[in-house]
């Protein structure tokens, strides 16, 4: 399967391209819940299995912490 | 014996913010904690219902606990924190809505990462954007009177003008601003930031606060467990005092026993 690059959390990570749900299992969270932020557009949990990841897309993976 | 008004009122005396109704008036910060048991412990003791978290980037290399897991049940209010302008914000508080599942927001934007004293030209517009998507706005804010009408008028659930700089621990810069906000301000009225001590919360209670949120005070205290439970009984008391209403002052002594001995 081809490479492609993506921007993940600020960095540039090479994967196997295909499905968001695919990159979330190796890079979110096990123990908490998470958003994913895709090219600036949030994408809800239900589309993770459809949505297809390309090449340069701006990933971002989000999740609690304490704060004031 | 029939209960007084004051007796009645602290029966129900229940806090209503926008959708929500809480029991408790000390809403505390979940960051800063020596550790994660104290934080859990500390929390717990303070009685909140309502308490505060923020969002960032996951990392694998974060070995700190799941945050939800030790505030237990409360309810959250997601910050905006770190944002610099109104854009940001509400990119915050859209992914606070998908990871929490709430309408709640405590805005927050600051003037740089040195000077955390609030934007507020950008506050004001975040506040009116949040507000346009259906967020139930507690908006961190200075203490001048029109930029809290304006965020009242907007139709923010909570106008939360700082005490003193965040973390700072200072207590109250200028009491007389926060005195004329409760004059002339309608809305819930909180103060977050600056509060050092458990009197403090107290004293603006008093004067007809209806919350207080508070953070560093508790995490940086010496004893973080026991100062919860401190700020909780200040706040009641100074509540319970409010409600009570004080004495009239006297620039002469008024004598509360005989002023002639024996007759």
């Amino acid at each position: 399967m081809s490479k492609i690059k993506i921007l993940l959390n600020g960095t540039i990570e090479q994967i196997e391209s295909g499905s968001l749900e695919k990159i979330l299992n190796t890079f979110a969270p096990k123990d908490r819940p998470f958003a994913v932020e895709i090219n600036g557009e949030i994408v809800p949990s239900a589309k993770f299995s459809d949505y297809s990841i390309q090449e340069n897309d701006k990933i971002e993976i989000i999740s609690a912490v304490g704060g004031g | 014996m029939t209960k007084s008004k004051s007796s009645q009122q602290l029966a129900v005396d229940s806090l209503k913010i926008g959708s929500q109704v809480y029991s408790s008036r000390l809403i505390v910060g979940t960051g800063k904690y020596p550790s994660e048991d104290i934080a859990s412990k500390a929390i717990s003791s303070s009685g909140a219902e309502l308490v505060t978290l923020a969002i960032k980037r996951f990392s694998q290399q974060d070995d700190r606990s799941n945050i939800l897991e030790i505030i237990g049940g409360k309810k959250l209010l997601p910050n905006t924190a770190g944002t610099l302008d109104a854009k940001e914000a509400l990119r915050s508080a859209q992914l606070s809505r998908e990871l929490f599942k709430t309408d709640l927001i405590k805005l927050e934007i600051i003037s740089s990462s040195e000077n955390l004293d609030p934007n507020m030209p950008e506050t004001i517009k975040a506040a009116e954007m949040m507000i346009k998507n259906n967020f139930e706005v507690y908006v961190y804010c200075d203490r001048d009177l029109n930029n809290c009408l304006k965020l009242e008028d907007l139709g923010c659930v909570a106008i939360m003008p700082l005490g003193s700089s965040i973390g700072s621990g200072r207590g109250f810069d200028d009491l007389n601003d926060l005195i004329l906000l409760r004059k002339k301000i309608g809305q819930i009225l909180i103060v977050d930031a600056g509060i050092g001590v458990p009197s403090e919360a107290s004293r603006i209670m008093e004067l007809g606060y209806d919350a207080v949120l508070v953070n560093s005070a508790i995490a940086y205290a010496n004893e973080p467990i026991l100062m919860a439970s401190a700020f909780k009984n200040g706040v009641k008391s100074g509540r319970k005092s409010f409600l009570a209403g004080r004495m009239s002052r006297s620039n002469k002594s008024i004598a509360s026993s005989p002023t002639k001995f024996l007759k």
